[in-house]
């Protein structure tokens, strides 16, 4: 992490921001189910409903860096359970390539986080971005690709 | 060269003459070391053809302009996968297409050549030797041991010889690669490094970029009719393209990631991309990255011929929870 | 005109003392590149470095240039301009980059004068730099150009071995060198013979010799000729001829909104990019790749000396160089020349 990012982190104003892609079929309803279950989780994420987490094209997740997102979150049904049937099976596939693009040329790897998320499992998704922050406050602030203000 | 050069040109007017209307070749350009796209339709114009170890454009992306023709193309070893992928896309009609094949001795870097001749030299022929070439320079003849004078993209070459092609020229040529040659060396040591510096150096090189998209227009697996980055839309609106008009970091690294994301799996590795990048952007570490990730990842074999990311397996690895 | 003779391990204090008063842009290597920026010591300097691959032109026309930005309120909306320039040397340019800047300021400098190019030219002293060797695709003799002379500088370096000849060409480069005296020497007998014999021996180096008489008539007459087709077989439609060229101009207008604020910035257009001219209507009056390319060479070798008087090709032989096929605009010249009208 750059000065800038450490500064930034110090500065005890700073707060990560997530930006999160989920499944409309199970990851939004699993993010449902962990609101209408009260649990607790931090308010640093920004849901965007997709139909599938197939839909998730790469360019939206670094259009989410380039205007000031710290991680990204992709969620989806498990394997096995997409409602399309084999839409998730082509994100994971994609996503794995791309994570590992986005390491190569310098994003921490911790950054973009591919889970999947079923409608039951509202608690998981609260863990999830519990993780996710935490990981985030250690890292600081993203610099990659993000534009100046 | 001489050889292949003539009958190229035997080959050439022999097609012409059985129905081909236009076979797209090499011919020499007004550089030294530099040879250019040729366009020949009629049989007579085939003296201009030639091909020799800078004979380094690849003419394959040429024939999407001449959908309603009859082609015949030139291809080395290297140009020849991007016609299966052009076809799996069913950008091209195979059966309209004839594939020259040429046997190649390797392309030679130009510009470690002219700085072994001087910038103006005036060659005069151009021999293979198996592991050199040699060059006749005002009388004088110049070895090149390809080892060292071979473009990148050559010394780890294993297809040199173009397979699957209607005609073959020439006789078959000797393998090229350099068994020392490691394609994955600067990959890993990019790797090793920590983020910050990864990203430092991936900052140096896109900011460079122009976004002249030449890349982008030589690469036959940029075959899109049109680009994700081409919205042509007037200037009030192009805030909804994907990237702006001016040049910036962070748009100059969507496009970089994007470009190559969009032809992994589908690039034919003949470097194209990187040669014509005015500004030396090394992008054949991005496609090799990819290319190398899917190989280990889903293994080399590819059921889709459009490319491995248009396919899935069960039995992909499952590393995300 | 003031004439000194600076010797060469003088140059860096003579840069240093101009960065006293100036930022300095100049020649700076980047791996095998050459790029003019702004440089913080002047020993990042490349006194030698071969020609860039983007011209000085950047200097007073950036690829992107903020023309105005805005915020908007329920109440009211707020414009903030700021016209950058800084008083800045613009050091080491080439004779033919030179001449691209007469070319330039026929079209920015018209009345009414661009005032962003404007302010920047003001406030900017040329420092010329003679070429050393001629590269095999320079023909700057062809528009009359001299490798050897600093026309349209402030003050002209010319190295003669183990010295610059200095030459202050403008009162504004005459105080600059009558400021130092100290570091000057006066000039000596027998430079000028030995100046006009590299000028020849550069001139012959150059790989192709062109001559460029009568073009705008025999252009006129070529408009629809099948050679621009033909050429344009395998043109590929990139931006790199234009994005090289010391003197091509032409841009795009575009506004990025974030919200309640944005700005509107001026970008590099190229004429061979499918989106160039195109209407909103969704017509292009040069929807074919030949037309676009045809308008490049009409462009450079008729449009501009119509319009302005000057020659819009300088002979720099960057994108002779730089075309991944091989369009040369050398051979381009010869081959109109000699076509049958």
């Amino acid at each position: 992490m750059n000065k800038n990012g450490a500064a930034e982190r110090e500065n005890s104003t700073w707060q990560p921001k997530i930006v999160a892609f989920l499944c409309n079929w199970c990851s939004y309803a699993g993010a449902d189910l962990a609101g209408v279950s009260r649990l607790k989780y931090p308010a640093n994420v920004r849901i965007i409903r997709v139909p599938c987490s197939s839909r998730v094209n790469p360019q939206f997740i670094l259009r989410a860096f380039q205007r000031g997102a710290d991680g990204v979150l992709v969620a989806g049904c498990h394997p096995g359970d997409c409602h399309y049937v084999t839409g998730n099976y082509f994100t994971r596939r994609r996503l794995m390539l791309f994570k590992r693009l986005l390491e190569f040329t310098g994003f921490a790897p911790e950054r973009l986080k591919v889970r999947w998320v079923s409608a039951a499992e509202g608690g998981r998704f609260a863990e999830t971005i519990k993780e996710m922050v935490e990981e985030l406050r250690d890292l600081g602030p993203n610099r990659v690709m993000r534009e100046e203000k | 060269m001489k050889e292949i050069t003539e009958s190229l040109r035997r080959e050439a007017a022999r097609l012409l003459n059985e129905g081909v209307e236009l076979f797209i070749g090499y011919a020499a350009g007004t550089r030294p070391a530099c040879a250019r796209p040729f366009f020949v339709t009629k049989p007579e114009e085939v003296t201009g053809l030639v091909f020799d170890p800078f004979c380094v454009p690849n003419l394959v992306k040429y024939i999407l302009r001449h959908a309603d023709k009859k082609v015949a193309v030139v291809v080395k070893g290297c140009d020849r996968a991007a016609v299966d992928r052009l076809v799996a896309e069913r950008h091209l009609d195979r059966a309209r297409i004839t594939l020259v094949g040429v046997p190649c001795g390797g392309m030679l870097a130009r510009e470690r050549v002219l700085a072994e001749l001087g910038p103006n030299p005036r060659i005069e022929a151009v021999e293979d030797r198996g592991p050199s070439f040699v060059l006749r320079v005002r009388g004088e003849e110049r070895t090149f041991e390809k080892r060292k004078f071979l473009m990148e993209k050559c010394l780890g070459c294993t297809r040199n010889n173009p397979a699957g092609v209607d005609v073959m020229v020439g006789k078959e040529a000797p393998p090229v690669a350099d068994p020392e040659y490691d394609p994955l060396k600067e990959i890993r040591a990019i790797e090793a490094l920590p983020a910050a510096e990864r990203a430092a150096f991936w900052e140096k090189v896109f900011g460079r970029c122009l976004r002249c998209y030449a890349c982008r227009e030589v690469c036959p697996a940029c075959s899109c009719t049109e680009c994700t980055f081409e919205q042509a839309v007037p200037g009030w609106q192009q805030g909804a393209t994907w990237i702006s008009k001016a040049k910036s970091l962070p748009d100059n690294y969507h496009y970089h990631l994007i470009r190559a994301f969009h032809v992994a799996g589908r690039c034919a590795g003949c470097a194209e991309c990187e040669r014509v990048c005015p500004v030396g952007i090394p992008l054949m570490l991005l496609n090799r990255k990819l290319a190398a990730d899917i190989a280990s990842l889903f293994g080399e074999t590819e059921e889709d011929p459009c490319g491995a990311l248009c396919v899935y397996s069960l039995a992909d690895p499952d590393e995300f929870e | 005109m003031v004439l000194k003779l600076l010797k060469k391990e003088r140059l860096l204090s003579f840069l240093e003392r101009l960065m006293q008063k100036f930022l300095l842009v100049a020649p700076v290597r980047e791996g095998n590149l050459t790029v003019y920026r702004p440089v913080k010591a002047a020993a990042e300097v490349a006194v030698d470095a071969p020609k860039s691959v983007v011209p000085p032109k950047e200097w007073f026309f950036p690829q992107t240039e903020e023309i105005y930005r805005y915020a908007t309120s329920k109440e009211n909306l707020v414009l903030e301009e700021n016209v950058l320039a800084p008083p800045a040397v613009l050091f080491g340019v080439r004779p033919c980059d030179l001449r691209s800047f007469q070319v330039l300021d026929a079209v920015f400098l018209q009345e009414p004068a661009d005032r962003y190019y404007a302010a920047r030219r003001e406030n900017t002293l040329l420092i010329g730099m003679s070429c050393n060797t001629a590269c095999p695709e320079c023909f700057c003799t062809a528009y009359g150009i001299s490798p050897l002379k600093g026309t349209g500088a402030d003050i002209h370096l010319t190295d003669i071995g183990t010295a610059y000849l200095v030459e202050a060409l403008t009162p504004k480069g005459e105080e600059i060198v009558l400021q130092d005296p100290e570091f000057y020497e006066e000039k000596v007998a027998g430079i000028d013979e030995a100046l006009r014999a590299k000028e020849q021996a550069l001139t012959a180096e150059f790989a192709v010799q062109v001559a460029v008489t009568d073009l705008p008539a025999k252009m006129a007459a070529l408009f629809n000729h099948p050679y621009w087709e033909e050429l344009s077989r395998r043109c590929l439609g990139c931006g790199i001829c234009t994005y090289v060229c010391p003197t091509c101009h032409c841009f795009d207008i575009t506004d990025e909104n974030r919200g309640n604020t944005g700005k509107r910035l001026r970008c590099w257009d190229a004429c061979l990019f499918r989106d160039y001219t195109l209407h909103t209507s969704g017509h292009n009056p040069r929807h074919a790749l030949h037309q676009r390319l045809r308008n490049r060479f009409f462009h450079k070798l008729k449009y501009n000396l119509d319009r302005y008087g000057i020659e819009g090709c300088v002979g720099c032989g960057r994108c002779v160089a730089l075309c991944p096929v091989n369009i040369d605009i050398r051979e381009v010249i010869a081959t109109v020349r000699g076509l049958q009208v």
